[in-house]
């Protein structure tokens, strides 16, 4: 599955981030399966650095900037590194440290994909 | 130098030398001829590998009978010019002489020959002398810890103890005349625990740039390892902002180590070979703090004062993130090991196509910092360079590092130029406000030597001519 960053030279410092993230866990077919059978576009905001990321069976590509998603979180990036690392996202969201838009059923598939 | 002449000295050299000793093949003066920089190279006519002491004097005492230049080399690697033979002659490659002659644990130091990397002492230090630890460079891990101590080099210390010159308890230094002397404590006895109380003569030998004679050993102070040590990184979305904390941790004394790297640095980590476009949205500095106690007390009344820090400047306006700790950013992104553990090769900034470095970098005042940092940003983006700064402060804040950055490819004449041009402009900028350039590359001072007071130009050269009569000694520098 592949990973594919938009226009890499105007990307920000958060979506490189991400890329790295994703390329390193889907190196584990069973999070790629599982990554393989989401569809739809999902926000993520660390820092006021957004990025969209658009789940397709091939692959995800990730854009930088306001761009339309079904739904999404944002945070400090320190925050959503921590939730990434797998350091639990229940206190985070208690404490207000991360606000969700949209849908939040639809990020729960996204959970398996990149806390680890 | 006349062909004939040249092979009279070669077999001179190899009277007094292992004939192996004494290289003049194609593909080792090609690589004592230049460095990493837009500096022109020159090649010198004999490349000698010492062993001791005593071959470096024969070779200095024949260079001088024959008056011919004498260059001392270890790795190549500095980002000035400085090891260019630039009126040809021998390069004296002390990289052979390579023993920790001594690590003395109570008095914490040790003595060590040119040619010990930063790589050399760590393992040594991790492996028999727990207790102690040195500092380090972003110097690639085979690059000489002496050479950097004599060219005031910065280290991940220096905050706390200032450039690596002023941790030097004495030497070992072959004149050009061919006498060998010590200074400091090793001058008068079995132990070189100090450089005080004797006169500063240690100082003839520093910033000098290997004009008054070979440095042969050298004493380095070492300093505690403390158990437990954390490396943030703080991300600040302009440049006041940041560099006010900076400033209030300087002060603070809880850190060890303090840097700012401008925002293209973490886009090259990421593999982006030209990194001119950020994002409104996105940092402008990275800084890293270097945190380090014996116990978790200690650790958290640190890590709580930079917090503290953090907070307070926000209140000020400015827009900061929260620390990330460095070791969950290698999780994410293995290639930011490299900030992790020094020292390391960074090879984003060594290994890119074309292969050339260059750099202003400078020390000046921490007053001037953001002025000079917003001048010199402003002068690489408009050449289409990315803006690539690294900051540091030193010696507790007493002055700062400001650096700027080039990769350029070195066989494309154009981009050489752009390099040489971009330079002189960086310079022009901050020696304008204070700075100057530290490893002082010749270029510098052909430029700016007016600014420099006559009394100071007069009392070096007179010194330099009473220890190097003939000039013999890396010609044309400083």
């Amino acid at each position: 599955m592949d990973v594919k960053l938009n226009d890499p030279s105007r990307a920000h410092l958060m979506a490189f981030f991400v890329r790295s993230l994703l390329e390193k866990r889907l190196k584990d077919p069973e999070i790629a399966r599982h990554a393989g059978g989401i569809a739809g576009r999902f926000s993520l905001e660390g820092s006021g650095m957004k990025a969209v990321l658009a789940f397709a069976p091939t692959g995800i590509e990730i854009t930088c900037g306001d761009v339309p998603a079904d739904a999404g979180v944002r945070g400090e990036l320190s925050t959503l590194l921590g939730i990434c690392l797998g350091k639990g996202f229940v206190l985070p969201f208690l404490m207000g440290r991360i606000g969700l838009r949209g849908n939040p059923i639809r990020l729960l598939p996204l959970l398996k994909v990149l806390v680890g | 130098m006349p062909v004939e002449t040249a092979a009279t000295l070669v077999d001179e050299l190899r009277s007094l030398l292992p004939a192996a000793n004494v290289l003049t093949d194609a593909a080792t003066i090609a690589q004592f001829s230049e460095d990493v920089t837009e500096v022109p190279g020159h090649a010198p006519e004999v490349v000698v590998r010492v062993r001791d002491a005593n071959d470096v004097r024969e070779v200095v005492l024949l260079a001088n009978r024959r008056r011919v230049p004498v260059v001392p080399v270890v790795a190549n690697l500095n980002v000035g010019g400085l090891a260019i033979p630039e009126r040809g002659g021998i390069v004296v490659d002390l990289s052979p002489m390579n023993r920790i002659l001594e690590v003395n644990e109570a008095d914490q130091y040790m003595l060590i020959e040119p040619g010990v990397s930063w790589g050399d002492v760590r393992k040594l230090l991790d492996e028999k002398y727990p207790s102690l630890r040195f500092a380090y460079s972003f110097s690639p891990p085979h690059t000489s810890v002496l050479c950097n101590c004599l060219m005031d080099g910065l280290v991940n210390l220096s905050l706390r103890h200032g450039p690596t010159s002023h941790w030097v308890n004495g030497l070992e230094a072959v004149l050009p005349t061919g006498d060998v002397v010590r200074t400091g404590s090793g001058s008068v006895g079995k132990t070189w625990c100090s450089n005080s109380p004797f006169p500063d003569l240690t100082g003839l030998f520093i910033n000098f740039q290997g004009t008054t004679g070979i440095v042969t050993k050298m004493a380095v102070q070492l300093w505690p390892r403390y158990r437990l040590r954390r490396r943030a990184f703080v991300m600040g979305y302009d440049v006041d902002g940041s560099f006010a904390l900076a400033k209030r941790l300087t002060r603070a004394d809880v850190c060890d180590d303090i840097g700012g790297l401008s925002w293209p640095i973490a886009k090259l980590v990421f593999g982006e070979a030209n990194p001119v476009h950020r994002r409104p949205e996105e940092p402008v500095f990275i800084l890293y703090l270097d945190i380090s106690a014996d116990d978790e007390r200690g650790l958290k009344y640190k890590l709580d004062v930079v917090d503290a820090a953090i907070a307070d400047v926000r209140r000020g306006g400015a827009k900061l993130g929260d620390p990330l700790d460095v070791l969950d950013l290698v999780k994410v992104e293995p290639r930011f090991e490299k900030f992790a553990d020094l020292p390391a090769r960074l090879d984003f900034l060594m290994d890119h196509p074309g292969g050339g470095i260059s750099w202003v970098g400078t020390y000046g005042p921490v007053s001037r910092w953001e002025e000079g940092i917003k001048r010199g940003m402003a002068i690489m983006e408009e050449r289409g360079w990315p803006p690539i700064v690294v900051t540091r402060p030193m010696l507790g804040g007493h002055f700062g590092v400001l650096r700027f950055i080039e990769l350029f490819d070195k066989k494309d004449p154009e981009s050489v130029r752009r390099v040489a041009e971009v330079n002189h402009a960086l310079a022009e900028a901050v020696i304008e406000l204070g700075f100057f350039p530290y490893k002082t590359p010749g270029w510098v001072l052909a430029r700016h030597r007016d600014k420099i007071d006559p009394g100071f130009l007069g009392l070096l050269d007179k010194v330099r001519r009473a220890l190097d009569p003939n000039g013999v000694l890396n010609p044309g520098k400083w």
